[in-house]
């Protein structure tokens, strides 16, 4: 009989429990607090952004990172987030054309290019595009920004790609050289670290992809003064420090 | 009796159950409330979806295959043997289970990749590499799957009878062929089950094959793969995908696990 008790007690208990902290948890961000979704290849840059815009207005950021395209699909879902930065303009249109995008928000704050990144010891000693052929080799998916801009860069150099693999990312194709599983791959060239080794494509440079940024419709008041942040040279700094391009 | 039993249930576990079940039918109502149905055989049939389908039932079956060469022996003897150190083999076994998928491919190329310690070897003794390629998709839905098989035997095992080995050991039989004779068909219906959930959970598999085997259309992008691109670029047509998966899925695990729990 006492089981029988307490086990409706811990029944109860755990009922309780389970709308606590789902409540909780479904309000869990601040209200001094503004809703970031970034680009996966602005990680490092966005988060030191955030910590420098925190330093100034007290404003904590919370960051979501994902490829353009999920973020994108995730806005178009009613996801609820005050500011978007992406890496290309055409995925930006698609949730525009969604009427997300506040009016007038939008700004180009930096630009990227492709680099050929090989495994440091370059097993298939991979020089240009042309030696892709016969590789395995790893590049984004074309759903993607970086796999839109490859593609662009294979048409401009006339060139088959042919890849082993569509990455979901830009960080995924780094992860598959890093460990060696390709021979070589395109990531951007704010991708790049000491674990690959890279080789600047001639004419890539004249292929970028701008990357904008924008408040959502019914986002924090705040999401301007980060726009402007990230425009502002502290922001543009940064920015720089991981070889993004300016704006032209 | 059964009649009995019902009457047994403490009302609190029935509103416990039926709140069970609502939360995990209610996300399957609201897809498919947002599928787009009027295109639905149009979505289904299209080439590239047509070869996702294949590459998958492809992938499901040869993993559960797999599964159950490999699963059966692991399973029974899990149950049956006393030899130390399976406790910790035991605990092994679970981990696929439980670990993020996309751990697990990676834990997967460490070993297998290219420059993983024995795909090292497979590529230089054989000239044999398992990323990018359909075996490589076949390896990560096995690695994941493979629990669930081991899991339905070794239960089952644990559940059964030791008397009637007992008998067909003592009437000069050997292990073998009591094995065949006498314990495989008792098991029979866990060995079902075992087969309808590697092979559901094998069908569902994304995390550990984009991982390990990467996204490769032709060889590698299975419905989980062709969805998550979907997903991305084409919602409306990744709840058609969403939706087959649930359809074939639901499919074979109330016809084999019906089996199971009739046969029991």
């Amino acid at each position: 009989m006492t089981t029988s008790k307490n086990f409706r007690g811990i029944l109860r208990l755990n009922a309780f429990l389970a709308v606590f902290s789902f409540l909780s948890l479904s309000c869990g961000l601040s209200q001094n607090s503004l809703h970031v979704m970034a680009a996966s290849s602005l990680t490092e840059a966005f988060e030191e952004i955030a910590e420098e815009f925190k330093k100034e207005t007290q404003v904590e950021i919370s960051l979501t990172i994902a490829g353009s395209a999920s973020l994108a699909s995730q806005i178009e879902d009613g996801a609820k987030v005050d500011v978007v930065a992406l890496a290309d303009e055409e995925t930006m249109k698609r949730i525009n054309e969604t009427r997300r995008v506040e009016q007038g928000s939008l700004k180009i704050f930096a630009t990227n290019y492709l680099v050929l990144a090989t495994p440091l010891e370059n097993p298939e000693s991979i020089e240009s595009l042309q030696d892709l052929k016969g590789s395995i080799s790893a590049i984004c998916a074309p759903q993607v920004p970086c796999g839109k801009l490859s593609l662009k860069l294979a048409i401009q150099e006339n060139i088959d790609l042919n890849p082993s693999s569509l990455e979901p990312n830009v960080r995924s194709v780094r992860t598959k050289i890093e460990l060696g599983e390709v021979d070589a791959g395109l990531i951007y060239i704010t991708d790049i670290n000491e674990k690959i080794n890279h080789i600047i494509i001639d004419r890539s440079e004249q292929i970028t992809t701008n990357y904008p940024i924008a408040s959502i419709h019914g986002g924090k008041i705040e999401s301007t003064d980060f726009i402007e942040f990230v425009l502002s040279p502290a922001g543009q700094k940064i920015l720089e420090k991981y070889r993004f391009g300016a704006p032209s | 009796m059964t009649a009995k039993i019902s009457k047994s249930i403490p009302p609190l576990l029935w509103v416990g159950a039926f709140i069970a079940s609502i939360f995990l039918i209610m996300p399957f109502i609201g897809l498919s409330q947002r599928t787009p149905w009027s295109t639905f055989f149009q979505t289904v049939t299209e080439e590239a979806v047509f070869q996702s389908i294949t590459l998958s039932l492809v992938v499901a079956t040869s993993a559960t295959a797999i599964c159950f060469l490999l699963g059966l022996p692991l399973g029974w003897v899990l149950a049956r043997s006393h030899v130390k150190g399976l406790k910790v083999i035991r605990a092994i076994v679970l981990l696929p289970m439980v670990l993020p998928p996309v751990a697990g491919g990676t834990a997967l190329l460490f070993a297998l990749g290219r420059k993983g310690f024995i795909g090292e070897k497979l590529d230089s003794w054989f000239g044999l590499t398992l990323p990018f390629t359909t075996a490589g998709a076949i390896i990560a839905a096995t690695f994941v799957s493979l629990p669930f098989f081991v899991l339905a035997i070794e239960t089952a095992a644990s559940q059964l009878d030791p008397h009637f080995e007992e008998s067909s050991l003592s009437l000069g039989a050997g292990p073998t062929r009591t094995f065949f004779t006498a314990s495989l068909p008792m098991i029979k219906p866990a060995i079902f089950a075992g087969i309808a959930l590697s092979w559901a959970r094998a069908l569902g598999e994304f995390g550990a094959t984009i991982t390990f085997a990467g996204d490769n259309p032709e060889r590698t992008r299975t419905l989980p793969l062709q969805l998550f691109v979907a997903l991305e670029t084409n919602p409306e047509r990744a709840m058609v995908l969403g939706m087959l998966m649930v359809i074939i899925s639901l499919s074979v695990l109330v016809a084999l696990r019906g089996k199971w729990i009739a046969a029991q």
